[in-house]
């Protein structure tokens, strides 16, 4: 199974691109649902929910448990993360069929500062949600070319871990 | 929390196609709407861009006042030139 990401710009003035999947998110503890794009940034292990699409969901932040945390630096801006339990994730294949991936947990990023700088900060999909979905990241910025792919025949983590 | 309608999952996958096609439409686009709209945020429904502001807030303000549901619209910002940022 592959899931075409597209290949977008954040920076207007920059030849810099990303891979962005289209999703929808749901929080069904918080009734939440929200539409949006994530940039898969392979370079972040947790996956986030931007300030800006946390509040289109309309949740307020202290509906969600109090951070656990100091704030953690992010697109130059400090955040306080808040965790939310039991995400699904839903988006499209190749064959524009529905997928749908279930996650323990997820990210819900509250900027400590003006959430008006926050506005361009987008919602991101690191590696543990490809770790958890099993699927890797094939991304060619010379082609403009990106997907992921479900891993198909790769043992879970742990029996790698005692083969080592 | 206001109350909010309920999204079924033959809704959610309608939501989810209208969104990909406005993202397209936006990333045909980039250079003109980055240009008229730098700074700010906009929002984009049947490709169309439904309302442009500075702040999230103004936005689904906006787009409530479109008697639209700002969790399934589309959104895209532009930075200013000077902005940059790592993730």
């Amino acid at each position: 199974m592959k899931i075409p990401l597209r290949i977008g710009k954040l920076f207007p003035d920059r030849e810099w691109y990303f891979p962005i999947l289209s999703l929808t998110i749901r929080l069904p503890k918080y009734r939440g649902f929200l539409m949006t794009e994530a940039l898969i940034d392979t370079g972040c292990y947790k996956s986030s929910i931007a300030p800006r699409d946390v509040r289109r969901m309309n949740i307020p932040y202290s509906a969600f448990p109090q951070p656990v945390s100091r704030p953690i630096g992010l697109g130059g801006l400090k955040h306080f993360i808040h965790i939310a339990k039991e995400v699904i994730l839903s988006f499209r294949d190749e064959e524009e069929k529905s997928q749908r991936i279930e996650l323990p947990e997820i990210d819900v990023l509250r900027c400590v500062g003006s959430e008006e700088e926050a506005k361009h900060i987008p919602t991101i999909l690191g590696t543990e949600f490809l770790e958890k979905a099993g699927l890797s990241l094939f991304y060619n910025p010379k082609r403009k070319e990106a997907y992921l792919e479900a891993v198909r025949s790769v043992p879970p983590a742990s029996v790698l871990n005692k083969e080592l | 929390m206001e109350q909010v309608a309920e999204i079924s999952e033959k809704q959610e996958i309608e939501i989810l196609n209208a969104g990909i096609e406005d993202a397209k439409y936006v990333d045909e686009n980039f250079k003109k709407f980055s240009r008229e709209h730098e700074g700010k945020i906009i929002a984009v429904k049947n490709k169309s861009i439904i309302a442009s502001a500075d702040t999230i807030d103004e936005l689904v303000e906006k787009i409530r006042a479109k008697k639209l549901d700002p969790r399934t619209v589309y959104i895209r910002s532009f930075p200013p030139k000077d902005l940059i940022f790592i993730l």
